[in-house]
């Protein structure tokens, strides 16, 4: 079997100043290329000639090499072969989104070569072009034009569109009447109708409702049995472990593991699971009482930062306390969006304050699995008696709850839903007639 | 066999490849310069009437305020006429200049996305305001016809009435004077869009910068005028440079049965087309890295 696309020591390297345009104004750029001018038409000004010897540019470039540069990708080498279809995994920010530009040809690398063979088709937005004020129909043809397709081509498939879509009755009415439903629908009635040899999708199938995700999912898989080559990159593994037959998972910027998508996912969950997950703190002899370690375990006891949604979390509080405090209280607070979503104390199920001995105490709590939601947390831990605030400990530990093994598209507690837990109560619907 | 792509970093296109490309594209290409057309004037009262309203209401003013109130010279041409045959392709000048100048800018949301040649997104835009002209040209045309049956048949007396000669020759001559005023806007737009996706300074230099090209070009007088002037031959140097000055000389002249600039048009073209020429040069070597600047 030949090869699809070819990727050959891949590298792009940003200019925080060009990730942030705004910074950079006319005038900023008068200055240098005044400055430029100069440096060019005195070779012999201020400082050494050694110095003056590199243009001006050059040492700019080497001098900032470590502030105001980084390589959203480096050094990625990849085969893909026609009609294979390859997962992209990695975390925010790992460059799966600049590989797919690339690739894509709407960013040049900075060095490295992409090859591939036939026509390439690159979703990686649903509805881009997308008129408001135009019609379904004049919508269709111009978004289709927009994702590589030909005038009659759009026109043979328009028919088609419109089922897929289910827009029929509205197919002349501005798009900016649909609902929201509705305009995703159209969008990727689109984009499935392409016919590339090569198809990049960038998590485009986290749009919609449920049934229309497993039609889209459905197309894809058709459209990979096909025989067609597609990269595509998503959050959720369970799409990628279906669809692909061979994953790549990035990080940082560099290709951490490749090959069998099990095995990429397993590294993919060991990567997200490290990192940050335990303070230690010093003892201040001047306290009565002094938290010195705060620890964050999943219910299999591996210190984590990083959790299912469907897994319990287990936090362990180390703290020393010097003198016998009577009614001494630990107190949990996690917040998420700077709402404060649990407050507990390791007393509240005691009928009667304790008294604690001077000594060192662990305190565990255990927040069950299926009730945090998706999002980052950060946890504050205190420790005091009724009367009196002994200490305070804002953002000591920070963690994050991630949809992985569930579909949330469908429940009630999806990331974006209002809420802030998820109910820990039941639903049980009976038949009354 | 598959064709095969090649992306490299510091590749260097070939021109017939960048024009293969473009050609490939022709479809998006008339998709967004109908996508334009469309929305321009959708949800407005009065739509495409817009495009009028505009250069005659300025033209009526032009009229009173510099015909009547400062007694300029019209060269025999009825003010209004002299106005109009100015302002309308002016208008649209200035309406290709400052739209196309934010055209990456407002097409951001397609370049991050998509690719397809950049060029498209200007060029678009430009061959969008056509339309615009062709409205205002056509009216423009009813009126100069009307305007000189009614001074030759029905005035009392003609001799009197400044004379507008249209002939067929105005038709003949407008493509050529619409393709020098494209091409020209095309080229200025092509770096002002690029120097607007990185310095946004560059919207707030555009209306000052329309305003003081409209002063440099003949829409309030003619270079007739001009020449008359102290500095006369001095400011023809303007006129000479400035590709709108020979497109308004001309039309203003098939007007009135003057000899026809020539000499003013070869030079303006010649510039019009070393401006395309060094816009779409500068645009090509920048528009690769232009997208991580949107």
């Amino acid at each position: 079997m030949s090869w699809a696309i070819r990727v050959e020591d891949l590298g792009k390297k940003y200019r925080r100043g060009e990730v942030q345009p705004l910074n950079l104004n006319f005038r900023e750029a008068l200055t240098d290329f005044t400055k430029n001018c100069l440096s060019r038409l005195n070779p012999f000004g201020a400082g050494s000639s050694s110095a003056d010897a590199t243009p001006f540019s050059d040492s700019k470039a080497g001098s900032s090499d470590d502030h105001s540069e980084f390589w959203a990708l480096r050094n990625i080498n990849m085969e893909i072969h026609e009609g294979e279809v390859v997962g992209i995994v990695g975390r925010n920010g790992a460059g799966k989104s600049t590989l797919l530009k690339i690739m894509s040809r709407i960013t040049w690398p900075t060095c490295g070569v992409v090859r591939y063979r036939g026509k390439m088709a690159s979703l990686l937005e649903v509805g881009t072009g997308f008129h408001r004020e135009l019609t379904g129909r004049e919508n269709i043809f111009l978004n289709g034009e927009i994702l590589g397709m030909r005038r009659a081509e759009v026109a043979r498939k328009c028919d088609e569109i419109v089922a897929f879509a289910e827009v029929e009755k509205f197919l002349d009415t501005p798009v900016k009447f649909y609902s929201s439903g509705m305009y995703l629908r159209l969008a990727f009635a689109v984009a499935a109708h392409l016919e590339p040899e090569i198809l990049i999708v960038d998590e485009v199938l986290a749009v919609g409702d449920w049934a229309f995700q497993k039609k889209c999912l459905g197309r894809m898989s058709e459209v990979a049995r096909s025989g067609r080559t597609i990269l595509f990159v998503s959050h959720n593994m369970g799409a990628i472990a279906e669809l692909c037959n061979r994953a790549i998972l990035l990080h940082y910027g560099k290709q951490l593991a490749q090959g069998q998508v099990t095995d990429v996912l397993e590294a993919y969950s060991r990567l997200i699971s490290q990192s940050g997950c335990q303070t230690q703190l010093s003892v201040n002899p001047s306290l009565s009482c002094s938290v010195t370690a705060v620890k964050l375990c999943d219910d299999e006891g591996r210190e984590t930062s990083s959790f299912d949604i469907a897994q319990s979390l287990v936090f362990s509080i180390t703290y020393q306390v010097t003198t016998s405090l009577q009614g001494l209280q630990i107190t949990l607070t996690l917040a998420r969006n700077m709402v404060d979503v649990v407050h507990s104390f390791d007393t509240d199920r005691m009928d009667k304050l304790p008294l604690r001995q001077p000594g060192t105490y662990e305190a565990r709590h255990t927040i069950p699995k299926m009730f945090l939601k998706a999002g980052v947390y950060s946890v504050r831990i205190t420790a005091g008696t009724p009367d009196r605030l002994i200490q305070d400990l804002e953002s000591v530990l920070h963690f994050e709850i991630e949809e992985l093994s569930q579909n949330t598209h469908m429940k009630g507690y999806r990331k974006e839903r209002a809420g802030h837990v998820i109910s820990p109560g039941t639903w049980e619907t009976r038949k009354l007639e | 066999m598959l064709s095969e792509t090649i992306i490299a970093a510091d590749q260097r296109i070939r021109t017939w490849q960048y024009l293969r490309d473009l050609w490939s594209y022709r479809d998006l290409f008339w998709a967004l310069v109908e996508r334009d057309i469309k929305v321009r004037y959708k949800q407005t009262v009065l739509g495409v009437a817009w495009v009028l309203i505009q250069p005659i209401c300025t033209a009526v003013a032009f009229s009173i305020i510099f015909g009547r109130v400062a007694g300029m010279d019209s060269q025999g041409l009825p003010y209004p006429l002299f106005y109009l045959a100015a302002l309308i392709p002016w208008t649209c000048f200035t309406n290709a200049l400052s739209q196309a100048a934010g055209s990456l800018e407002s097409s951001a949301g397609l370049i991050t996305k998509v690719y397809f040649p950049r060029l498209i997104a200007p060029g678009a835009m430009v061959l969008g305001t056509v339309v615009d002209f062709a409205i205002g040209w056509f009216v423009f045309n009813v009126v100069a016809i009307v305007w000189g049956y009614w001074a030759v048949f029905y005035s009392s007396q003609p001799e009197t009435v400044n004379q507008v000669y249209w002939t067929w020759k105005f038709i003949l001559f407008t493509p050529i004077l619409l393709g020098l005023q494209l091409s020209a806007a095309m080229g200025i737009e092509l770096v002002l869009a690029i120097l607007n996706a990185q310095y946004r300074d560059v919207r707030y230099v555009i209306p000052f910068m329309i305003q003081v090209m409209m002063l440099a070009s003949p829409v309030i007088y003619s270079l007739k005028r001009l020449l008359e002037t102290r500095w006369g031959e001095w400011l023809m140097v303007f006129a000479y440079i400035n590709p709108m000055a020979g497109v308004i000389e001309t039309y203003r002249a098939l007007l009135l049965g003057n000899y026809i600039p020539y000499e003013l048009l070869a030079c303006n073209f010649f510039m019009a087309v070393s401006l395309l020429f060094l816009g779409i040069i500068f645009f090509r070597t920048r528009e690769q890295r232009i997208v991580d600047l949107l």
